[in-house]
Order: structure tokens, then sequence, then C-alpha cells
């Protein structure tokens, strides 16, 4: 009887260690506009893909990760680490005298057939107006920092989604394309 | 169907096998519902990718063992027995209280 068990527990183990094994299915924007695509395979155990999107100042991260399930707060957790990484990647674009500001926040975002967690952090700057001595400081929003989180139950996988959009205020057009390019990229992200 | 959903819901296989050959040797309540929770949890799996909570699964596979296990005790009250009802109780609580929490 024990030998019997323990073939039972291990072949238990050794399918919960395929699972977690088996690739995942990466999710993945409809278009790509001009954007340079790396693709990564994070991890093989558990399987993590990660795919980097980049075009100039924008930035797209996805990440699809073989997962069970996961409750919202895991993901807000994992926001909670998000935020440091983009006040350090702001920091060092827009240099350190900028201020992330969290906007908005959700726990349950309609996303890609799913229920997400969602943040939106605003990066603003005080910035000098007119010529000395009449000069006014003034308060922009410089870009925008997002994160989507969420459990795609029809493959059994977790995606978790990082962006920051161009310089808006930069009275570019190209960039403002780039920022629309970045925003439908990201508002049509398939996870299965 | 992905492989790797069959796969998980194929490690309830193996434990449905042994409850099942355990029951028929010894005619236990708590073998009988080592059979209807490694059936839940396979069956859970597929639920859980049509889109059930996957949270509901593992209280609802304790309460299924709790059950098996109080039923036990009527008539078999040995330490190993109490002491695997007492450790069902205990983690059917933490699970839960950390579900209310999260
Ligand atoms: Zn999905």
């Amino acid at each position: 009887m024990l030998g019997i068990s323990a073939i039972a527990y291990s072949s238990v183990a050794l399918m919960y260690a395929a699972f977690f094994a088996y690739p995942v299915s990466p999710a993945v924007p409809q278009s790509t506009f001009d954007f340079v695509i790396e693709d990564k395979e994070y991890s093989k155990f558990p399987s993590i893909h990660e795919t980097i999107y980049t075009n100039g100042r924008a930035l797209l991260v996805i990440a699809t990760v073989r997962t069970v399930s996961a409750p919202s707060s895991a993901y807000s957790m994992i926001f909670d680490r998000v935020e440091g990484y983009a006040e350090e990647f702001v920091a060092e674009n827009y240099g350190v005298e900028v201020d992330l500001r969290e906007e908005e926040s959700s726990a349950s975002y309609p996303f890609s057939g799913h229920s997400a967690v969602r943040s939106v952090f605003g990066v603003y700057k005080e910035v000098a107006f007119g010529i000395e001595p009449f000069v006014t400081f003034k308060e922009v929003k410089l870009a925008e920092v997002g994160g989507l989180a969420w459990f795609c139950d029809v493959d059994f996988e977790s995606v978790v989604l990082f962006y920051v959009t161009p310089v808006y205020f930069a009275d570019d057009e190209s960039l403002e394309a780039l920022s629309d390019d970045l925003g439908s990229m990201v508002g049509e992200v398939q996870c299965h | 169907m992905n492989p790797a959903i069959i796969l998980l819901a194929a490690a309830s296989i193996p434990m449905a096998a042994v409850s099942l050959y355990r029951y028929l040797e010894y005619r236990r309540p708590s073998s009988a519902a080592g059979v209807v929770g490694a059936g839940w949890s396979a069956a859970g799996v597929f639920l859980v990718s049509a889109g059930m909570p996957g949270l509901l699964l593992l209280p609802c596979l304790l309460a299924i063992l709790l059950l098996g296990s109080m039923a036990d005790l009527r008539h078999d009250r040995s330490r190993i027995v109490i002491v695997r009802t007492a450790v069902i109780v205990v983690l059917l609580v933490a699970v839960s209280a950390g579900l209310v929490v999260l």
C-alpha cells in the first residue's frame, strides 16, 4: 500500500511540474506599428514569457506567467513593486525632479474578456514659463505610466502589462502619433 | 483545450485511484470523500477555465475531506483520525480567513 501511495504522490507532483513548465501562449497586441520587438523566455519553471515593445520613449512590456489562479491582491502587490520600477525609469528619462502620482486604480477593470487590476500614474514636472524676471512655474503632465494584470482562465495564465507613454508636453506631432499607437496597442492586447 | 489545463486536471487521477482502492479495501468514509474530492479537483479545473472563480476550489475540497474525516470519527476515535480532522479544520479556517482578508 505504501508503494502505491508513493507512486501516486510522485505522479501527482510530476503532473503539477509539467503543468507549470508547459510553455505559455504569450499575450500579444493586435498591431505593433513601428515598435521594436524583443522576445524573451524569462523562465522555464514556471513558464514565463516576456515581450518588450519599444519606440523612442514609448515602452510596453507584457509578461505572461503560468499560474493556477491569482487573487487581485497578488496583482496589487506586483503593482506596488512596478511603481518603484516606474519611479526609477521616469527619474532616468525625465530627470529626478518629477512627481509620480496615481490617477486611476481599479480592482475589476474589464479587459481582454477578463477582469483586470489596473493602475495609471501621471508623471508631473514643474516647468518654467516666460523670460527673466517674468518667470512663472506651472506643473505639466509629461507622460503616463500604466499597469494592468489579470488571470486568463481560458489558458491558466496570468498576464502583467506595463507601459510608459512618450512625452506629451513636447508639442511634437510625431510624439502624439506615437502616443496614439501605444494607446491602441495596449487597448487591443489579447491573451487567448 | 489547452494541454496545460488537461495536465492540471489529470493530476487528480492518481489520488482518485488510491482513494478508490482504499475504499474498496476498508470502506472508510474518508476514502470515499477522497474519491469525491479528487473528482471535484479535476472538475474544478475545467469549471475555472469556463469562468468559475478559482478561489472556491480549495475551500470546497477541504470541506469535502472534512466531512469524510468527521464520518470516520464516529467509528474510529484513534489519535491519527482526531489529528487529521483537526488539521483539516485548521486548514479550512486558515484558507477561508485568508480569502476574506484578500
Ligand atoms: Zn484570456
